[in-house]
């Protein structure tokens, strides 16, 4: 048979362009596929890529969410291994195939007598393209199948249903969730088809959703799709990385370093807020739509002054802004870091646009922060116009530190 | 909506190349009015300053056509800041403004005389005349002269006295389904529970607009732990997943007791200002009703086993009308064309939902074909657009719009 060879000739002519382009940087590509994970460590990343090893996973505050990727994916796993082992072994998959995809080169030379080894959807050489893999665990991970009960982090429940919630059960919890953002969507796509491809007898999907974040229209904080800036308020710097990893000497040893992460899918009512005056929609935010400025002040980074409108007469005392952040002293510790996309997913039985938000939150007690936070907001007016309907809440395990490292390594020990 | 922040730049920007693109066709006479309009700012008369006893200082001269006033709220407390034309009716307004900020406000102006209003907690101030005058260009802003709480409550007294008659109705419809499941007659009681679930529909109480007694009789199990499950799912609903879901006489009958409860106290307290008795809330009524109708019954979401989503939705329909039709007096002279169009399109609507019937008979959406379905929700799409007006025609000064934000 002809095609073989074509196939062959077809992609070493492409990568050998490749290589020539970029110079002498790209050269490793050609072997990354082999699986020796030194040789990924050592491959080039350059502009557009993020360190893979270190004490935390990416993707929280590498790169920080002011200025995260552009796409994303967020999808969570149900575990069908059938031993402690087989997880070990899953999880040191997920670790080579993301080391992988999050460095970037050249996949494994074709072999005649194989389907291809990767998809070819970014091309015979693989760009890191800003990809970061993050990877959390859900509370059943540590059910008992696998004999790490005593391993679950403290404060790592099922996420619980809040009064205003409208739970669908095919888009809640997951024993493992997989975060993949990059610079473009198609990155992502390749990446979680890749890590599935390798995973699929010990993991399968639950549910999955893609992501879009939005540059800055027309600066400052992107904005969602009610139109309002969302993050502004985003703790940065040592503040964020002091709220964010777990540093507590009553959680068991391997989630030091570790952060807990809620992700709620959120439908927004985008039809039904586009019917509503500006004022009332600024009263709900607390925020002027235009600027992002909250309505006490007269630019988006001005800090809200609620103890001199005790009555809420400028910022009403039901704003968004006003209950999930009072900035008092006692609610200090309560802040979290938000990393939240845009989503749209078709249209909903009555021809509405089925779009929202992927509220993600990263906290180092998901009680402290983002629960405490989250029950303040209950009855807030806002929810007439949202539905939060998925979701759940999960524990990033720490970074994998090295080349011998991966993730989850020392819940085995 | 543009702000005097860096942000705002490519807006403003934007504008004055729109208003370019219409000079090169228009006649040489509209040129001078236009770019006096869009470069207000050069004289400095555009910023109005409000400060603890006066509502925009010294007396103003402006251009007719576009003007972004640049209200600085100086005083030590938080202010509505309006525009009134020499009719009293508003042309332009900044809902809250809180001391110490700035906020722009745009108006097209025509020549005359207006006038700032700064309402506050201390009271009402007025400004010195504004007075406009030039070679007029483009159309002014027209002014609404706004309602007062007295105007409202008339037609919310009518909206309740008509609640009031469909919880009777209600109640004596949840009697019949006591009596059905006493008889162990389910196929009579899925029958009645319809009539119930209109009766309630036809009160009109959206967007959980009565609070948690209105929940209590209408109340999904969203947001309960143990959802259809959980022992606080009570009321309509409830009884809809059990007769549909396979449950016997025996389990329902103590729901329909506590339902029979709760609409009693419903109809004790209907004109608590946190149900019915707020007449400043009737004009979000007038759509959000139909709101609920297109987030609720239409995209599925508060099916639990009836199928009752199109006759929902009739019922719905009847109770907005019957809201537009107590509030139509106030519509007319705000936006004259606005009855008209939304009783067409409500029509519209009515025969869309009609054609869903088989028989006579309401079909679940599954057994309605895609184009009448369509019908429905481009009939329902259309009204929604034409009512959302509504509210911010009906807004009483001092009292920024709320509607859903008492839940």
């Amino acid at each position: 048979m002809a095609f073989p060879p074509m196939h062959f000739s077809r992609r070493s002519l492409l990568k050998g362009a490749v290589v020539g382009a970029a110079g002498t940087a790209l050269t490793g590509g050609g072997i990354l596929g082999a699986a020796d994970p030194a040789d990924a460590e050592a491959a080039p990343t350059g502009v557009g890529s993020y360190p893979f090893h270190g004490t935390h996973q990416a993707g929280i505050l590498t790169p920080a969410p002011a200025q995260k990727q552009s796409a994303a994916c967020f999808a969570a796993f149900d575990l069908t291994a059938a031993s402690k082992g087989e997880v070990a072994e899953l999880l040191q998959t997920i670790t080579t195939r993301s080391r992988f995809l999050a460095t970037g080169g050249g996949p494994p030379e074709p072999a005649f007598d194989q389907p291809p080894p990767d998809s070819d959807v970014l091309g015979p050489v693989i760009p890191a393209d800003g990809l970061t893999v993050t990877v959390a665990l859900g509370s059943s991970f540590f059910d008992g199948r696998f004999g790490l009960a005593d391993k679950k982090p403290r404060h790592l429940t099922p996420m619980r249903v809040f009064p205003d919630d409208s739970p669908v059960p095919a888009w809640l919890h997951g024993d493992l969730l997989l975060q993949l953002c990059a610079n473009h969507p198609d990155t992502v796509h390749h990446a979680i088809r890749d890590v599935a491809k390798h995973t699929r007898g010990a993991m399968q999907p639950r549910w999955k959703i893609e992501g879009y974040a939005a540059p800055p229209r027309p600066s400052g904080t992107a904005r969602n799709l009610l139109g309002f800036k969302d993050g502004t308020a985003n703790p940065v710097g040592d503040l964020a990385a002091r709220l964010v990893w777990v540093n507590d000497p009553s959680e068991p040893a391997w989630a030091q370093g570790g952060s807990y992460q809620v992700v709620r899918l959120i439908r927004m009512l985008v039809e039904f807020w586009d019917r509503v005056s500006l004022t009332e929609q600024e009263g709900m935010f607390g925020r002027r739509k235009d600027s992002g400025a909250p309505l006490d002040g007269n630019s988006e980074f001005d800090t809200p002054n609620y103890a001199a409108d005790p009555e809420g007469e400028v910022i009403p005392l039901t704003a968004h802004i006003r209950l999930s952040n009072p900035r008092t002293p006692a609610t200090a510790d309560q802040r979290l870091l938000r990393r939240s996309y845009n989503y749209d997913l078709g249209l909903d039985a009555n021809g509405n646009i089925q779009a929202g938000h992927v509220f993600v939150c990263f906290q180092q007690d998901v009680h402290r922060q983002f629960e405490t936070v989250q029950t303040r907001l209950i009855g807030e007016p806002l929810i007439d116009y949202v539905q939060p309907f998925g979701g759940g809440y999960f524990f990033v395990a720490p970074g994998v530190v090295d080349t011998h490292d991966w993730y989850g390594r020392r819940l085995f020990l | 909506m543009a702000s005097s922040e860096p942000a705002s730049k490519p807006r403003t920007g934007r504008r004055r190349w729109a208003v370019a693109t219409v000079v090169l066709g228009v006649a040489l006479a509209l040129v001078v009015g236009v770019v006096v309009g869009t470069t207000g700012t050069h004289s400095g008369s555009d910023v109005v300053t409000v400060t603890d006893d006066q509502c925009g200082g010294d007396s103003q001269v402006a251009h007719p056509g576009r003007q972004i006033f640049s209200v600085v709220n100086a005083s030590h407390h938080a202010d509505e800041v309006m525009l009134a034309d020499a009719s009293g009716g508003t042309v332009a307004e900044i809902a809250v403004i809180g001391p110490g900020t700035t906020v722009d406000m745009p108006a097209d102006l025509a020549n005359g005389t207006y006038t700032f209003n700064c309402f506050s907690d201390l009271g009402v101030m007025a400004s010195a005349p504004v007075r406009v005058t030039g070679a007029t260009s483009g159309s002014p802003t027209p002014a609404l002269q706004m309602v007062t709480v007295d105007t409202l409550v008339g037609p919310n007294d009518d909206y309740e006295t008509y609640a009031a008659q469909q919880l009777a109705t209600l109640g004596a419809a949840v009697t019949t389904i006591q009596q059905d499941l006493m008889a162990d007659n389910l196929t009579a009681a899925r029958s009645d529970w319809l009539s119930a679930e209109l009766d309630w529909e036809r009160v009109g109480a959206s967007y959980d607009s009565f609070g948690a007694e209105g929940e209590a009789v209408d109340g999904l199990p969203d947001g309960l732990p143990g959802g259809v499950d959980d022992p606080n799912f009570i009321g309509l609903h409830r009884l809809e997943y059990g007769l549909w879901h396979g449950q016997s006489a025996s389990t329902l009958l103590p729901i329909t007791k506590t339902l029979s409860a709760d609409i009693a106290t419903l109809q004790g307290n209907l004109d608590s200002t946190l149900i019915a008795g707020d007449p400043t809330n009737l004009p979000t009524r007038a759509h959000e009703i139909l709101e609920d109708s297109l987030r609720d019954h239409l995209s599925g979401i508060d099916d639990l086993g009836a199928g009752a989503a199109y006759a929902e939705t009739a019922a719905d329909l009847q109770a907005t009308r019957v809201i537009l039709g107590e509030l139509a007096p106030l519509i007319a002279p705000r936006a004259p064309t606005l009855v008209a169009t939304a009783d067409a399109q409500m029509d519209a609507l009515q025969s869309a939902l009609s054609a869903t019937q088989d028989n006579g008979q309401w079909q679940p959406a599954q057994q309605v074909s895609q184009a009448a379905h369509e019908q429905v929700n481009a009939a329902l799409g259309a009204l929604l657009e034409t009512l959302a007006p509504v509210p911010d025609l009906l807004q009483v000064p001092g009292i920024a719009a709320s509607g859903g934000g008492d839940s």
